[in-house]
């Protein structure tokens, strides 16, 4: 039998709400793949597009990126508006280049939504799956 | 002191030559300690001349890499001289000759000898040798992707700009005198400043920054003491390297990136990006909410050719795309 392919997934979460939301997905004891491997950042504009290219030249198989609710649970007031826009662009610049846009994600989840985030977490872990690894 | 010997190779559009003759008579007093063995756009020079050649003292090559000839050429070039020098852009990060890697060999060659509505005739791609009679006539390869040279062979000294303009070229004269006297070979030097364009440019500096939309250049009447990107149009300047005088910006004319990307910044377009995701609206967020954002980020044009315009090969994209064909 041929083993599954297991994705390699960097999760960039904001500290305030989506890493809030993974610990309480923890503390809950709700089950996730181990796929993801979290980043916990102060807020998710501060992930400069350069970070989510870095991981996937360096290996990740799929990127997701965690913020607060649009539009007024920002810890910072605007910060997620302005992480939405770098998704939008970033999105757009990978389809330009020929890379699968369906490997990069953004998601918002609040600090009470660990539940959210473990289903977030298997779906996009099982769309990477059909996808396949990103060939370096 | 003997005269160095340099050889002068090119595969761009010669505008960089016209800007080494333009130096006028520096390149009097230059021609003084060198001596042109190879140089094709000022005399007429085979590969067989290049190739008797064994020690050369200097290298100077001007535009990217794209066929099987330019590699040998470089290569050749390389194995015997002491000093490379990457003058120009394309030489550097790849230039616009570059932007050709978006798209696979096959793309590009049925696209400019079959499916272009100028193209007449056999309506064929080139094949790569051809019979006539008893003679062979071959072409050089044309190859999958478009480097600069340092893709290929190390590199001493990078000269950048898009042509390199005199003050950098009075710089490199400089580079090749201490040279001359010293025979010591830089590593690695590029010719232009390690801090952003912005840096020393000659705009007012603006408090803050909101704009509506991006513009493209022709769209909008441009102020010239204020800064681009306050009037809503892409400028590179905060990712690239000063050091050429700021000649475009004087001219009313947006930074392309020609000098190449700054040290701080691994890659121009993920940064511009992230320049641009702070300031699109930056007041209206709120008001406007994710399907507002969505309809004007829609409307960037193309994406990669205005944000990697001279350096695609560095980027993080061709990078992944590369592997690929691995």
């Amino acid at each position: 039998m041929s083993k599954q392919f297991e994705p390699k997934i960097v999760a960039f979460l904001c500290k305030w709400c989506a890493s809030a939301g993974a610990d309480l997905a923890g503390v809950s004891r709700l089950k996730y793949p181990p796929n993801l491997v979290p980043l916990r950042v102060l807020c998710s504009s501060r992930i400069d597009p350069q970070f989510v290219l870095d991981a996937f030249e360096k290996g990740a198989d799929g990127v997701l990126i965690g913020g607060c609710h649009t539009p007024n649970d920002c810890h910072y007031i605007t910060g997620n508006f302005k992480a939405y826009k770098r998704y939008l662009m970033l999105e757009k610049m990978l389809e330009e280049a020929g890379i699968e846009t369906e490997r990069l994600r953004l998601e918002w989840i609040s600090a009470t939504e660990g539940r959210k985030l473990a289903e977030v977490a298997t779906r996009f872990v099982e769309r990477i799956q059909k996808l396949g690894p990103l060939k370096r | 002191m003997n005269k160095l010997r340099a050889a002068y190779a090119f595969s761009s559009c010669a505008g960089c030559d016209v800007a080494v003759v333009n130096l006028g008579e520096k390149l009097l007093s230059l021609s003084e300690k060198v001596e042109f063995v190879y140089w094709t756009t000022a005399t007429d020079f085979k590969m067989e001349d290049l190739k008797s050649y064994k020690e050369l003292d200097l290298a100077i090559v001007a535009g990217s890499i794209r066929t099987s000839e330019h590699e040998e050429l470089v290569r050749l070039l390389r194995q015997n001289s002491k000093l490379m020098v990457a003058l120009g852009s394309c030489a550097c990060f790849g230039g616009i000759p570059s932007l050709a890697n978006l798209y696979d060999k096959n793309t590009l060659l049925n696209t400019v000898y079959i499916k272009s509505p100028s193209s007449s005739g056999g309506k064929e791609v080139p094949k790569l040798s051809t019979k006539l009679g008893e003679i062979e006539l071959t072409i050089p390869e044309f190859k999958d992707w478009c480097d600069p040279i340092d893709h290929i062979v190390s590199v001493n000294v990078y000269v950048p700009g898009c042509p390199p303009q005199e003050g950098t070229l009075d710089w490199f004269a400089r580079t090749i005198d201490e040279y001359y006297q010293t025979h010591n070979a830089p590593n690695g030097l590029i010719l232009a400043s390690e801090k952003s364009l912005c840096d020393t440019c000659p705009r007012k500096l603006p408090k803050e920054i909101s704009i509506d939309k991006l513009y493209r250049i022709h769209e909008i009447k441009l102020d010239e003491t204020k800064c681009f990107l306050q009037q809503g149009v892409l400028c590179q300047g905060p990712v690239t390297r000063g050091g050429c005088n700021e000649r475009c910006i004087r001219a009313n004319v947006t930074c392309m990136g020609c000098m190449g990307t700054i040290p701080a910044v691994k890659d121009p377009g993920a940064k511009l990006i992230s320049v641009i995701g702070s300031i699109l609206q930056s007041n209206k967020e709120k008001q406007l909410g994710e399907e507002g954002l969505e309809k004007i980020v829609e409307n960037v044009p193309d994406l990669i050719g205005s944000f990697y315009t001279y350096s695609l090969p560095f980027s993080y994209v061709e990078k992944i795309k590369r592997g690929k064909s691995k």
